[in-house]
């Protein structure tokens, strides 16, 4: 379960990282079009891949609401990360998913 | 000046009471209309017009407040709460269908 | 007027009137998310694993020796996982209403407590019976209208999606918070306040029952639900066949689920029928399936067929009760329960701040009870859990003792909210410190009074349910004192501002 909560993270922060505001606040730069487009992409493949996932492990009904719950701490881990830790807000979606990993393995 | 501000607390309150009072009457008469005329059997329909009559209740609220003046609001309100409630009680012989 | 200015008058009147009441409500039930690993917790009797003696039968019996002669009907509920005693309720002719959980082993009562029901039961109903239940359904529609409504007024829900800027001004900060979590929660907000009204729908809207069904209570309740009743024959009852072989042909016939509650409907007559309702935590909701046998040969009558739209019913309902997917989704609700919490506090702060510099009245006011109804329900509720720790046991007041308590410790906080209004940071920080130390100090308590129950004993018996309760306090603990450390009492003394964030340059 924690690695579908990282695939949401991963996802969430895919999206806000694709709104040039809060990529700004990363690179000193603005977003390209192409970067734009590749980070939604990016976040909503993980969104996907963690949906599935949850309803792999859960069943349907209840694999959705628990993905539809985690999508949404994950939306605030995001907003918490970017208002008070920036720089933490790109590796914490890496750390997670290995987390994740480790503890589906276990 | 006083006027004004007068008839501007008028009109709020007769607002809130439109989305509490008429709000309400117009959910519960949805909740008799659809009770009656839903093509369902009848367990359904009472427990389909069930679970629908908030959100009619949350549309009448926020139309009591969005409607262009408070006139209008209970007009609106009142008069879709009266129809729906009347079409609901009045055929005897179709309310209890099973 | 425009729509959104009319739409934002409603939001912010109608938000901040019942956001005190919300809080109640939203913060109970988040507690109640938990709310059987709370009763264990406040149930030191129950803290060993002890095996179940105490048969269906038993218990039946214990409800016929022990309540009024003239029984309507018995509801019991035998022992599982996360509340391993038998409950028992029951009701007489008269309407009077009694019940007791009984401790397995022994068969006899458990000690008095409120236990973690209190939560519960102020979640729906505030503890004031029919008239609270009305009163959280309104409170309940409130925050439909609330969340409809500030949906409206928002400007850029998409491009202000993940916006929180914690140093901005005041205003700003809150209302970037309110706005987050009110956005990112919306879901779970809306639909747990839907599915919330929807719960109570027979008690607030009458209209299907009386239209289509003559207002006949009975037969609107076992049609809509497609359950069973047989009515009373006015002769004694023969002698009843054994509970628990019912139950074992219940589990037989479900092919694996459990039994839940069972009601016995008026036991003392010939008609006496026992309902087995089925408990599965594999669903989202109780999809019917209530067998009713005959009380004294055993034969069974029927099987519940739930109609479908009823079953949509109890499919919201189940969404709202979260008794499905284990401790995960309790989890989950519980943390976006958190989030519904600091939406209402952030909207409350909102409406504060943005009238803080003019002398609006009702500001000393909002602040007194935000600090009064905030902080003191946490409090008492902590104070409550004090109390269940150091009552002994054998008290036959320890629940009213501890009802009490959390009274009391809510009265007081919210006496010294408004007694310190005008120094408000500071009392903040001391109630902050409090439930700090309240907190901090109920799992070291546990070592004294709950002896199989504390850290040191649940966590080698791998008891994730006190675990978890003594886990959650200290992390609850320690959060309230570094926030109160990192409060500064004195604003004018502030030192100087942190440099603004990159946020706030990259807008």
């Amino acid at each position: 379960m924690l690695l579908v909560f990282a695939l949401c993270y991963l996802g969430m922060s895919g999206l806000a990282l694709a709104m040039p505001r809060h990529f700004r606040q990363l690179r000193q730069h603005e977003p390209s079009g192409a970067q734009q487009r590749t980070l939604r992409v990016l976040g909503c493949a993980a969104l996907a891949i963690g949906l599935g996932l949850c309803v792999r492990l859960l069943g349907f009904q209840i694999g959705l609401v628990s993905w539809f719950c985690l999508l949404m701490l994950g939306g605030l881990a995001v907003s918490s990360l970017l208002a008070w830790r920036e720089r933490w807000t790109v590796p914490a979606g890496p750390v997670l998913v290995a987390l994740g990993l480790l503890s589906s393995v276990v | 000046m006083d006027m004004t501000l007068q008839t501007r607390r008028l009109s709020v309150a007769s607002r809130v009471l439109a989305a509490l009072v008429g709000g309400y009457g117009l959910a519960y008469g949805c909740t008799a209309f659809l009770s009656v005329y839903l093509p369902l059997a009848r367990p359904d329909r009472v427990a389909l017009a069930g679970l629908l009559c908030f959100a009619v209740w949350v549309v009448g609220a926020l139309y009591a407040f969005g409607a262009r003046s408070a006139t209008r609001a209970w007009l609106v309100i009142g008069g879709l709460a009266l129809l729906t409630g009347l079409c609901g009680f009045l055929p005897t012989e179709l309310r209890t269908r099973p | 007027m425009s729509l959104r200015q009319s739409m934002a008058g409603l939001h912010t009147w109608g938000g901040l009137l019942p956001s005190w009441l919300l809080y109640v409500i939203i913060f109970t039930g988040t507690v109640a998310c938990f709310d059987k690993e709370l009763e264990r917790w406040m149930r030191p009797a129950l803290h060993d694993d002890s095996s179940a003696q105490l048969t269906a039968e038993g218990a039946r019996n214990w409800v016929m020796a022990n309540a009024d002669k003239d029984l309507h009907a018995i509801w019991m509920r035998g022992p599982n996982e996360r509340e391993p005693f038998w409950a028992v309720h029951w009701m007489t002719n008269a309407g009077e209403q009694g019940k007791a959980m009984l401790d397995p082993a022994t068969g006899a009562p458990l000690a008095e407590t409120l236990g973690g029901q209190f939560f519960f039961t102020l979640h729906y109903n505030l503890h004031a019976d029919t008239l609270g239940m009305y009163v959280v359904g309104l409170a309940g529609m409130f925050m439909l209208v609330a969340l409809v409504s500030g949906v409206i007024i928002h400007r850029r829900i998409f491009k202000d999606f993940f916006t929180l800027r914690p140093r901005a001004n005041g205003q700003r900060a809150w209302l970037d918070a309110h706005n987050l979590f009110g956005v990112v929660g919306f879901p779970f907000h809306l639909l747990l306040a839907y599915t919330g009204v929807v719960v109570f729908v027979a008690s607030y809207m009458p209209a299907g029952g009386q239209v289509a069904y003559g207002n006949d209570q009975e037969a609107y309740f076992t049609e809509v639900t497609g359950s069973y009743h047989r009515e009373e024959v006015g002769r004694p009852a023969p002698p009843a066949v054994s509970l628990d072989g019912l139950l074992r042909d219940a589990q037989a016939r479900w092919t694996g689920a459990q039994p839940g509650w069972i009601v016995i409907e008026h036991p003392l007559d010939a008609s006496a029928v026992v309902a087995i309702r089925r408990a599965d935590a594999s669903r989202i909701g109780d999809l019917g399936g209530t067998l009713s046998y005959d009380a004294a040969t055993g034969e069974l009558l029927h099987v519940q067929e739930q109609p479908p739209f009823y079953r949509a019913y109890s499919w919201m309902v189940g969404l709202h009760m979260a008794q499905f997917g284990g401790t995960l989704v309790r989890a989950l609700y519980l943390m976006l329960g958190l989030a519904g919490c600091a939406m209402v506090v952030a909207g409350t702060r909102v409406w504060l701040r943005k009238r803080e510099a003019r002398a609006v009245p009702g500001v000393a006011l909002v602040r007194a009870l935000d600090g009064a109804v905030y902080l003191g329900l946490p409090v008492a509720s902590l104070a409550l859990l004090w109390a269940n720790r150091l009552l002994p046991a054998e008290l036959p007041w320890r629940a009213s003792g501890e009802g009490w308590t959390f009274v009391i410790a809510w009265l007081a906080v919210a006496l010294w909210s408004a007694l310190a209004r005008h120094h408000w940071r500071l009392a903040l920080r001391s109630q902050l410190v409090l439930i700090g130390l309240l907190a901090l100090g109920l799992p070291l308590l546990s070592l004294l009074a709950a002896p199989n129950g504390h850290l040191l004993a649940a966590l080698p018996r791998g008891d994730w349910g006190l675990v978890g309760v003594d886990l959650a306090l200290l992390a609850i603990g320690l959060i309230a004192l570094i926030q109160a450390w990192r409060l500064n009492p004195d604003p004018v003394a502030r030192p100087a501002r942190r440099a603004p964030g990159r946020l706030e340059e990259a807008l």
